[in-house]
């Protein structure tokens, strides 16, 4: 049973909706910036988006307590679920994914227990991954299937396999599955703590890397299958074909040296896709701009393509690396590779990796694009691949 | 220099949760990371950062310096010394 | 038909690697009772492991041993709050350390996969690694993914939930007003196969998790399962008006309260599923005064929080 992509939505730092995202990406415009925000005491690059939480709040006609991830969920799945209506005979589920839920809010309520003063506990009651979930699904009117996936930065590809799943083994015709995260204190913390948190722009695959630039933001697909399309009449712009998540089981942060788990999420998703390597046309790396990763990354695709590898870029040095959200707003990437026939840029790229001797895309061109590789790996060796394909 | 080295002893084992080690488990001489001594590893590399940072007030931006800093205890003494 | 190869348990009551736990239970609940982690994880790993991971790894680990099979196809975890002493204790060095460096350890355990991601270490698995959170049902899903990758594969799936007390949750519990049990920890983790062998324990027939709290739902579920009234029935037992209704359903039924022998966590439902196996494996004929006639079918009720149900149907295995 095939997996139709039907709808997407995005928000993030280059964009508060689709049209947006893809204008910045055409004019290479990054949404990385010098800044101080409010839950960080340095200045830092980060890319956040452009709408506050009051204004999300009143976009979206919103008044109880909700963490800011869980407002920029209703933002994107607002967008990805367009005009869709509920059925009587499609079954629809939602799959949210978030690594910290409503960590933005518990850090004040916590700042406030700590501090010794009247504690404000509406903050903490989104503190819970689950919670995020069950506001954007309520915003859409979806009930039953409300799930949501918690795997660091590989979320939201996880989340849309197994949307991808159910749809294909016919537990469900209609899913809206993606990701979201804030930008946070805890976690700029805590990339800083692990000294991978560059002072300057991220150059993924840059030789002279030295570390990612968080963002935040949310996207959402809805995929169907055939028969949930022949009731909502909408039109498919393209097919989700290949998928799989491989635990590396090599280190609790570092990825192998050999690539192993990220070679084997590629390699199952592309044997499940049925496509062969020749037809995979770009390939949106994970480059999260750290040393590590983009060695390991690279390896990893030598290991599956060989001297044959497609154009590939990472779209992060526009999105900063906007953890479990990462994995759907970088599948809408693809999709729209897949829609305009054009391969996306990297940006900050100067000098060639001398181990691995790859160069990244880094115009934003036309080109016949037949598939889309999307790769998103976490922490604790959690690697996942995404194959999107044209109809 | 000796008293320096006890209390590093001490400090590893407490930041690094080593709860089956004794100081005169480690010797001055022995390799921290890799299987053939203490088996530390890269986590471990950025905790000594912090437990430097925190006992010694030395602040270590690049962890690439670590490599050499972290070889030994006595590479870690020399180095604080060499910071006093 | 889904096979149930092994189960383990740690939690407040003797449950870990001990057949017959259902006829030991205590009213009151204990401390966290601790096996000897040692035999189940590599010292180098365990240095920094905070009490869930330790128990995850330990129950794990000890369910694929007592699988009798040499490794998982697939790990799966659910956990409604994920670590939450490590989340705890970054956070509270991310407002307490002003200009000093942060240890990071806390920070790269405190993600919700570091239960699955350490089993992987553990056990050098390089399969399929997942985890789900979504609070009260997060074991419930956990177990429909293993389920659905039965679906796609053969194989033995090591499926389970982990949740963690930490003492911060109390004022947050008592506003809340979800403390008139205690706040307690609980792991389990089960080999889940698409096939029986000698060592099938149990059946796990059908597993349901949504957004509805009807009494039709629970009726439904046992419909398309072909079963009028189950021999026994585990109900969360956390709030009063939602375990009458349950009882209600079918009279005469003997219906248990699991959560007042392991107390309140998210995932409790994983012990409730275990407890349920020993019920029947063991013909525990009476528990609390609740007297049990017939082993062949258990069904859980999990509305732990309202709006909510996981319903999971278990049936009894024999060769």
């Amino acid at each position: 049973m095939n997996v139709y992509v039907t709808g997407m939505g995005i928000i993030s730092a280059i964009g508060n909706n689709v049209a947006e995202n893809l204008s910045s990406l055409q004019r290479k415009k990054s949404g990385i910036r010098k800044t101080t925000l409010a839950c960080h005491t340095q200045e830092i690059f980060a890319a956040p988006v452009a709408l506050t939480d009051d204004d999300l709040k009143t976009q979206y006609q919103i008044r109880q307590p909700h963490s800011r991830t869980s407002l920029l969920g209703i933002a994107a799945a607002t967008e990805a679920w367009g005009k869709n209506t509920h059925l009587p005979n499609v079954r629809t589920g939602f799959i949210g994914s978030t690594s910290v839920g409503g960590m933005d809010k518990t850090e004040s309520y916590y700042r406030q227990v700590l501090a010794g003063q009247p504690a404000d506990f509406s903050l903490v009651q989104t503190h819970d991954s689950g919670n995020t979930s069950e506001k954007i699904a309520k915003h859409l009117g979806i009930t039953g299937y409300v799930n949501t996936i918690s795997t660091a930065c590989s979320s939201a590809a996880n989340a849309l396999m197994l949307a991808a799943r159910m749809l294909q083994q016919g537990h469900a015709d209609r899913m809206v599955s993606g990701g979201a995260d804030p930008l946070t204190g805890f976690t700029i913390n805590g990339f800083q703590s692990l000294m991978i948190y560059d002072q300057e722009w991220c150059k993924p695959f840059d030789e002279n890397r030295n570390g990612l630039n968080l963002g935040e933001g949310a996207a959402y697909l809805v995929l169907e299958n055939e028969k949930s399309l022949a009731e909502t009449g909408n039109k498919p712009l393209c097919l989700l074909k290949g998928w799989n998540n491989a635990a590396d089981a090599y280190h609790q942060t570092a990825s192998s040296p050999e690539g192993k788990g990220a070679t084997l999420a590629m390699q199952r998703a592309i044997d499940i896709s049925g496509v062969a390597l020749k037809d995979i046309s770009y390939i949106n790396a994970h480059g999260t701009g750290t040393k590590n990763n983009d060695l390991s990354e690279s390896v990893a695709l030598k290991n599956i393509f060989g001297n044959n590898l497609p154009p590939f870029s990472s779209t992060k040095a526009f999105t900063g690396h906007t953890l479990a959200a990462a994995g759907a707003i970088e599948a809408v990437f693809s999709v729209l590779s897949i829609i305009h026939q054009a391969i996306l840029p990297g940006l900050n790229y100067q000098t060639i990796m001398s181990e691995t001797g790859l160069t990244p895309v880094t115009e934003y061109q036309s080109y016949p694009v037949n598939a889309v590789l999307s790769n998103s790996f976490g922490f604790g060796g959690n690697n996942s691949s995404l194959l999107f394909k044209k109809l | 220099m000796d008293t320096l080295k006890e209390e590093l002893k001490k400090q590893l084992i407490e930041h690094l949760n080593l709860e089956d080690k004794k100081p005169s488990d480690i010797a001055d001489d022995a390799p921290l990371f890799g299987d053939s001594g203490l088996g530390l590893d890269s986590i471990d590399a950025l905790e000594l950062i912090v437990l430097l940072d925190k006992h010694y007030h030395i602040k270590l931006s690049n962890p690439e310096e670590g490599k050499t800093v972290f070889q030994s205890i006595n590479s870690m003494a020399d180095y604080i010394n060499s910071k006093k | 038909m889904y096979y149930i190869q092994s189960a383990a348990t740690i939690c407040h009551q003797p449950t870990f690697r001990n057949n017959g736990f259902s006829k030991q239970l205590t009213a009151e609940i204990s401390a966290l009772i601790k096996p000897d982690y040692k035999p189940f994880i590599n010292p180098s790993l365990i240095r920094r492991m905070s009490e869930i991971l330790r128990m995850s790894v330990t129950c794990g680990s000890a369910a694929v041993q007592d699988a009798c099979i040499n490794n998982a196809d697939a790990i799966i975890a659910g956990t409604g709050l994920g670590c939450l002493m490590d989340t705890e204790k970054f956070l509270n060095n991310c407002i307490t350390i002003q200009g000093g460096m942060l240890p990071p350890t806390s920070f790269i355990q405190s993600t919700h996969n570091t239960i699955a991601g350490q089993l992987s270490l553990a056990l050098s698995n390089h399969g399929y690694n997942m985890t789900h959170t979504q609070n009260s049902l997060s074991f419930e899903y956990a177990l429909k993914d293993a389920m659905l990758m039965l679906d796609e594969n053969s194989g033995n799936i090591l499926v389970g939930a982990a949740d963690e007390y930490i003492e911060p949750l109390n004022p947050v519990a008592k506003y809340f007003e979800l403390n008139q049990l205690p706040l307690t920890s609980g792991v389990g983790f089960f080999i889940l196969s698409d096939k029986a062998s000698t060592q099938t324990k149990a059946i796990l027939a059908d597993v349901s998790a949504d957004y509805d709290s009807s009494q039709d739902n629970v009726l439904n579920f046992l419909n398309r399962n072909n079963i009028s009234v189950p021999d026994m029935i585990l109900a969360d037992g956390f709030n009063a008006d939602r375990f009458e209704n349950v009882r209600n359903l079918f009279n005469g039924t003997p219906v248990i309260s699991y959560s007042q022998y392991c107390g309140m966590y998210a995932t409790n439902s994983a012990f409730a599923l275990h407890l349920a196996m020993d019920l029947m494996n063991e013909k525990t004929s009476e528990l609390s005064g609740v007297q049990i006639r017939k082993h062949q079918s258990a069904l859980i009720v999990n509305q732990l929080l309202p709006g909510r149900t996981g319903l999971l149907l278990i049936k009894n295995y024999e060769a």
